[in-house]
């Protein structure tokens, strides 16, 4: 394989890579949530980012927002609390909640 | 080894009483950056078969893991080691001997997740201590879930001294693991597991550490889930000697032609 495309295929992997992370909240996620929200903010979302990671992935693999419609997060969240008996305030609940629905609906930030 | 089955045994038999955990590995030779949730309890028990040296030897490597994790990311582990060597005594008969090795403790920590971060990252520290020595290892661990595809790689380096009769022996291993497997269905992971390993250490007799021993192991590996264990396996042939001393296409002087290793995990 020549150089050009050793290169090529590492930046088709690391452009992989670096889609495939979560999606960070941007103010495009807070323009989705308001009119459901009024009082979400980005900082809301992005704490419920962190918490999802923390609270989720210590017991199995992070599932990816956008694997499961906006509105089936609320019920799946609730199951986890219901069934394998995840510990949640309602603080928490309501960041985690909220931001894998905005996540859901909008995976990946749209370039300018 | 014989007491580490019988005190395992029944501790399996709890499974289906336990419920599901998903800390489950896909390698077995490979370790991946998840860590347990604070508070929770795994019990892994492993078995490492080994064969395929000249004059019939057979090894068994039994490793009994408590994990527990404790917040922040970090897990640590306690384990207990045994094994047992059948090998041919010259004469066309064999001998065999099995000895407890000793007992390990580990700490890991991860540093970011596989599925939230471009890449998922963990440290992982291990010592060992028994009646031949002393080991310290350290592990830098990599990994990365995208869809239904799993790849992790490991960076290891490892320092014993071994009692002799003639004092301390050094010796340092330095050892690079890849696995990479895919999802099949919910509860079933197909892939292939590298394994390259380099042993360092001096000739009897001299100061001099220099490499004696580096092979490349390839193979397999099969891991599965229910709803309350998890299991993997992977059948790991050498593949090629890839330098040191010695001559010939395997490396058959300090590692086996085959190694296969089975472990299960158990959340309690």
């Amino acid at each position: 394989m020549s150089a050009g495309r050793l290169l090529a295929v590492a930046i088709a992997l690391g452009s992989q890579l670096g889609c495939s992370v979560l999606v960070h909240p941007a103010d495009v996620h807070v323009a989705w949530a308001t009119p459901r929200w009024p009082d979400v903010t980005l900082a809301e979302l992005a704490q419920g980012r962190t918490e999802y990671v923390d609270h989720c992935a210590g017991c199995h693999t992070l599932v990816r927002p956008e694997a499961q419609e906006p509105e089936h997060w609320p019920e799946h969240v609730s199951e986890m609390e219901d069934e394998q008996g995840v510990k949640l305030t309602a603080d928490e609940r309501q960041h985690i909640v909220r931001y894998l629905m905005v996540a859901s609906a909008i995976p990946v930030v749209p370039k300018d | 080894m014989r007491r580490l089955i019988r005190f395992s045994l029944p501790l399996l038999a709890l499974a289906p009483l336990t419920q599901a955990h998903a800390s489950d590995r896909h390698f077995t030779f490979t370790h991946e950056t998840d860590v347990l949730s604070k508070g929770d309890v795994e019990l892994e028990p492993s078995t490492t078969f080994r064969l395929g040296k000249p004059g019939g030897y057979f090894g068994v490597d039994e490793r009994i893991e408590f994990e527990v994790g404790l917040g922040h990311r970090l897990q640590t582990s306690l384990y207990l080691n045994a094994t047992t060597e059948r090998a041919g005594d010259g004469q066309g008969g064999f001998t065999s001997e099995s000895a407890f090795e000793g007992v390990s403790w580990e700490l890991k920590g991860k540093l970011s997740d596989p599925v939230a971060d471009a890449i998922g990252a963990g440290l992982y520290l291990e010592i060992t201590a028994g009646p031949g020595g002393v080991e310290f290892e350290g592990k830098v661990l990599l990994d990365k879930s995208i869809g239904n595809f799993v790849g992790a790689l490991n960076l290891v380096s490892e320092a014993e001294l071994a009692f002799h009769d003639e004092g301390l022996h050094p010796e340092a291993k330095v050892e690079v693991d890849l696995g990479l497997a895919g999802r099949i269905g919910k509860y079933v992971t197909l892939g292939v597991e590298l394994r390259q390993h380099n042993l360092i250490e001096a000739e009897d007799g001299e100061t001099q550490m220099k490499l004696l021993h580096s092979a490349l192991f390839a193979g397999p590996t099969v891991a599965w889930r229910s709803d309350r264990w998890w299991g993997a396996l992977t059948v790991m042939p050498q593949v090629a000697r890839l330098g040191g001393e010695g001559t010939g296409v395997l490396d058959l002087e300090e590692y086996e032609n085959l190694s296969t290793r089975l472990l299960f995990g158990v959340h309690l």
